[in-house]
């Protein structure tokens, strides 16, 4: 039933996901005058990126230029490709035999990006960073691996379209609810998002973020918001029924999933503080590991013999 | 219609505050302003479009000012609050300027212009450190890192007197560049080219040394200054730390600008001890990355300064006590004497807990990682604006 987008579609995919980005990044500033006891400003978003368009960019004694500003341009590229196997009710940009491999394949640049961005500046609170980005990995990757796989074990299948179908009864979220906390913690984690945010920490000025300034820092911190929300969007298909619902036409109950996931993980993010990646690292190995395996195998089970 | 013009009004205030020694009140109050805006205060100068120097003038610390100011992309304003009462006044002007679009573009042409004026600073030589701290920073890199015991021992005790005796004696001796031989941008206190040795060398920064670290690989010597132009840090105080990797194998300590002739903040406030113990843990907090917590803690901090009653009081302890994550991130981090950042942090909730002195600072950041040097730091709750009273 899901089934692909004319060509067009790729072009409008980008601008679906920076209208979701826009959103939540003004009810993240909205929380933040909250807190603060500020007056509540749903712009602020867009008037921080028009400050970042008319900043100088900067540069850094003896920069890796090249990789430096290349970093940023492939985690905003990357972002949008992830999402090119989501489906929006039965559209899709790509209807791919192998789409969660491709979603997977598409957000683990983000490795390199960040890493890359942390490197290009010559910097040494850049460079820490960087590393920290690489080790948030190494914690929160194969978590993250097993929940989808658990998914696409429950459907037979590695098609997108095919895992929506699968749930035309039953959310997946509802049987697979290990899978569904793991991936969301993980979504946190790919996008250095609070408090999976060490990568641009307060305690090393900004982290990789430290140097970056004017458009540069626009296209990165851009990338990291749409690669928030591509890992929510992509929730919905997985675990959330993709477009089922009663009444309303899929696309929009997809809309609606997607903006509440994603309402979730800024809200959640916002009351916690920074988690550190070498306690991430225990928390993933010692638990979300382990129980997503169990998951795995539980679900697996069932299928065998359900 | 001019575009850059429109987006620049738009652009919302980035502060990068820096206090200076005796600066406290005035701190608060540019903390408050950026608060009840709605400011983002920024972490790193290439963040900032705003640059508040909080307190008197500290010609001790105008270098480092300077570097922060140097560091910061256009359009960018300067501003200096002096006093509390002044904060609301000043800042609003900043903005004004800030959003100027004449002012701004001398801003963007003068910025241009700079790095040729810094390469020529750098090559003259303008900018040697004081004599006495040349000492250390130029030749420590020819090979004695090996011996970190001894660094150790010398930094624990030794240098105590020798930095007090800056600060207190020679407020002018405190400029001490960023040191030379390593990779010329270290977060905060980078700038362009102000590294001062290894002209010759390749992009106007030598190599960095190696030396054998705690497991005996052989690894980069890296020398990271940390503040004195840090938000959230200590007024004029200086860490300067040698990096392998990114774990701290020396650190030593040097207070810019305590000349001791400020007037004690603590005699103004109807309880300074609930003040101080407040605005260390929203401190502590944003450096933890917990921002909703540490905004919190200061609008707490504003109330009790001017003696109002703190209905979020109660909530806010329960929430910060309460929070494992917060247990984890802190747990372990700058012990000393069978307390912990943690312990310290309950204490301060708790309602007791005095600053500890700075002087503990590198016997605690030795052989840890520089992401839990800015914990240990914000940890201890020092408050040097006193140490000017009690011992000035």
């Amino acid at each position: 039933m899901v089934e692909q987008t004319p060509w067009w579609g790729g072009l409008l995919l980008p601008l679906v996901l920076v209208v979701f980005a826009l959103a939540a990044a003004s009810f993240d500033s909205v929380l933040a005058a909250k807190a603060a006891g500020a007056p509540r400003d749903f712009a602020r978003p867009l008037r921080s990126a028009a400050g970042l368009l008319v900043q100088q960019r900067r540069g850094t004694l003896a920069a890796d230029s090249l990789l430096w500003r290349a970093g940023g341009v492939a985690l905003l590229i990357a972002a949008v490709l992830a999402s090119a196997a989501t489906p929006l009710g039965d559209w899709v940009v790509g209807d791919m035999s192998v789409g969660v491999v491709w979603f997977n394949a598409m957000e683990v640049v983000a490795w390199a990006a960040v890493w890359l961005v942390g490197w290009g500046a010559n910097s040494a609170f850049g460079l820490v960073a960087g590393y920290r980005f690489v080790a948030q990995g190494l914690a929160y990757e194969l978590p993250h691996m097993f929940a989808l796989i658990t998914a696409a074990v429950g459907a037979g299948s590695l098609r997108i379209g095919d895992i929506v179908a699968a749930q035309d009864g039953l959310w997946f979220v509802v049987w697979m609810p290990v899978a569904f906390v793991v991936y969301l913690l993980s979504v946190l984690g790919m996008a250095f998002f609070r408090p999976f945010d060490q990568a641009t920490g307060a305690d090393a000025a900004g982290g990789v973020l430290a140097e970056l300034s004017g458009v540069d820092r626009l296209v990165f911190v851009a990338g990291r918001w749409l690669l928030l929300v591509s890992g929510a969007a992509m929730a919905v298909p997985l675990f959330l029924g993709g477009g089922h619902g009663p009444l309303l036409p899929g696309w929009t109950w997809s809309l609606v999933k997607t903006a509440a996931v994603l309402a979730l993980l800024v809200w959640a993010g916002r009351r916690f503080p920074t988690i550190r990646v070498d306690r991430l690292q225990e928390i993933a190995w010692m638990v979300l590991i382990p129980a997503t395996l169990l998951q795995a195998l539980f679900v697996s089970v069932v299928v065998v013999w359900g | 219609m001019d575009l850059t013009a429109w987006l620049l009004r738009r652009t919302p205030p980035r502060p990068f505050v820096v206090a200076t020694p005796g600066g406290t009140l005035a701190r608060f109050a540019v903390e408050r302003v950026v608060r009840e805006r709605g400011w983002w205060a920024a972490t790193s100068p290439a963040e900032a479009n705003m640059l508040v120097v909080a307190g008197p003038p500290a010609p001790g610390l105008d270098t480092h000012i300077d570097r922060v100011w140097d560091a910061m992309p256009a359009p960018r304003v300067r501003t200096h609050v002096r006093a509390a009462a002044e904060a609301s006044a000043v800042l609003v002007a900043a903005v004004a300027q800030l959003h100027d679009r004449v002012r701004q573009q001398g801003e963007t042409k003068r910025r241009a212009v700079e790095p040729d004026e810094q390469v020529h600073e750098m090559s003259c030589g303008s900018a040697m450190p004081d004599m006495d701290h040349g000492g250390h920073d130029q030749h420590q890199s020819h090979g004695d890192h090996h011996e970190h015991e001894n660094h150790q021992e010398h930094n624990g005790h030794e240098h105590h007197d020798e930095h007090q005796q800056h600060g207190g004696h020679e407020p002018d001796s405190g400029p001490e560049h960023n040191n030379p031989g390593h990779d010329g941008n270290h977060g905060h206190d980078m700038h362009h080219g102000h590294d001062m040795s290894g002209m010759e060398m390749p992009g106007g920064i030598p190599l960095a040394d190696r030396a054998a670290d705690r497991d005996g690989l052989m690894l980069d010597v890296l020398r990271v200054p940390l503040g004195p132009a840090l938000p959230d840090w200590p007024a004029g105080l200086v860490v300067h730390t040698v990096l392998q990797g990114d774990v701290v194998q020396e650190a030593r300590i040097e207070l810019l600008g305590h000349s001791g002739h400020h007037a004690a903040w603590r005699d103004e406030v109807v309880d300074p001890a609930l003040v101080h113990r407040l605005d260390s843990a929203a401190r502590l907090l944003a450096i933890a990355g917990w921002q909703d917590a540490s905004t919190t803690a200061r609008r707490l901090r504003d109330e009790a300064l001017v003696g109002s009653r703190m209905p979020g009081l109660d909530r806010w302890t329960r929430q910060v006590r309460r929070s494992r994550t917060l247990r984890w991130s802190l747990a372990g981090v700058g012990e000393y004497e069978g307390t912990d950042a943690l312990d310290r942090l309950r204490h301060w909730l708790d309602g007791h807990g005095e600053p500890l002195p700075p002087e503990l600072l590198p016997d605690l950041l030795v052989g840890t990682e520089l992401a839990a040097a800015r914990l240990i730091v914000a940890g201890l709750g020092l408050d040097l604006d006193q140490r000017v009273h009690t011992h000035g």
